[in-house]
């Protein structure tokens, strides 16, 4: 009876500790608001495969894997935010044209994607419909949206969540501008 | 060299709260080890995945569950040894490179880096697996080992996510705030 009521005290401080480390994993994903309630930052995405050099790369982003240095947007139909910097992606214009620029949609079904890219005006910038997210999922770990895969010479160097373009390319700036070894350091 | 029973098994329960705060930490959140490992050595560490961490958390926490089973107790001490040699190796590591990225060790919610804590953890941890498992125990009940066990375990939880605590507590208060406005 001792050693029971022991185990199930154990177990419950184990489920403590479990809840305060996905609680604060969750409260250092989530940035501050501004005041339109539209999040500006950017921040790193943990879980991408950073170093990775894709083994297949679809014609639609041959461009940015084949330069120097080069920019994908990952977006989804399905998220909010990705809404908004598609809106802002048309309004404000791309990125940097200092670097190839492409956008990866990741989708359900192809379908899905194309009315995305045709409903949000995006045809004038090079797309790539991911159909179920399968090569950014499986080439670089990357499983959310929006994000900015930062390439050079074809190899992930950095990856961010973002919320607004304009701080995605002054990242992008700051993140091209270090040398090979501390791009990966540079923070939001 | 004859120990008290009482006394191992505090000694045991307190081991085994740091191990299971480390593992049970790791297997929630793996990202930040496997981010530290990659910045330390990237030829060695930077195809680590999540997978290869909770191996490692899994090793912790049976470890630190070994500790507590009177007729695995020795076995679990020489474990814990070498994990305390393998986080003290870690933590010198780190140091020696200027580890910059947290390693969320020890379930740590701050941004702490691979480094002296480490070094002193290991160590201590080592020093407790080699004198537990030489010790000769005399008396004593390992029945309590689980409960107290929790009860560090929760101390240890609390201590080391404190800021996320503080910041949460904050938060709350603000809101009230706000209402009260």
């Amino acid at each position: 009876m001792e050693i029971a009521f022991g185990v199930a005290l154990l177990v419950l401080a184990g489920a403590v500790v479990l809840l305060f480390a996905m609680f604060g994993e969750l409260a250092s994903r989530v940035g501050e608001p501004e005041e339109n309630g539209r999040w500006t930052g950017t921040r790193p995405l943990e879980e991408a495969r950073l170093g990775a050099q894709p083994s297949r790369w679809p014609p639609e982003l041959s461009a940015v894997g084949n330069a120097p240095q080069g920019l994908l947007l990952v977006l989804s139909p399905s998220c909010g935010s990705c809404q908004e910097v598609a809106r802002q992606l048309v309004l404000e214009g791309g990125p940097s044209p200092a670097r190839p620029f492409a956008l990866a949609v990741s989708c359900s079904a192809g379908e899905v994607g194309r009315n995305f890219i045709e409903e949000q005006s995006l045809e004038r910038y090079p797309h790539f419909i991911d159909e179920a997210g399968e090569w950014v999922r499986t080439e670089l770990d990357v499983h959310s949206s929006p994000v900015g895969l930062f390439f050079a010479d074809g190899r992930l160097v950095a990856a961010h969540v973002f919320g607004d373009v304009n701080a995605l390319n002054a990242l992008a700036e700051s993140i091209f501008a270090q040398p090979e070894p501390k791009r990966q350091e540079v923070k939001a | 060299m004859e120990l008290a029973g009482s006394v191992l098994i505090v000694l045991n329960s307190v081991a085994a709260a740091v191990l299971l705060q480390a593992g049970l930490y790791k297997m929630a959140v793996p990202a930040p080890l496997r981010r530290a490992l990659a910045e330390l050595a990237p030829r060695y560490f930077g195809a680590l995945r999540d997978r290869h961490v909770r191996v490692v958390a899994a090793v912790e926490i049976s470890v630190g569950l070994a500790l507590l089973a009177l007729a695995v107790r020795v076995p679990g001490a020489i474990a814990a040894a070498v994990l305390g040699v393998a986080f003290a190796v870690l933590g010198v590591a780190g140091m020696l490179r200027r580890s910059e990225a947290p390693c969320g060790c020890l379930g740590a919610g701050a941004p702490r880096s691979l480094g002296l804590l480490n070094v002193v953890v290991g160590l201590v941890l080592a020093a407790f697996g080699v004198f537990s498992a030489t010790a000769t125990v005399v008396g004593g009940s390992f029945r309590l080992g689980p409960v107290l066990t929790a009860l560090f375990l929760l101390l240890l939880c609390v201590w080391m996510n404190r800021g996320v605590a503080l910041q949460l507590l904050r938060r709350k208060a603000a809101l009230v705030r706000m209402g009260d406005s």
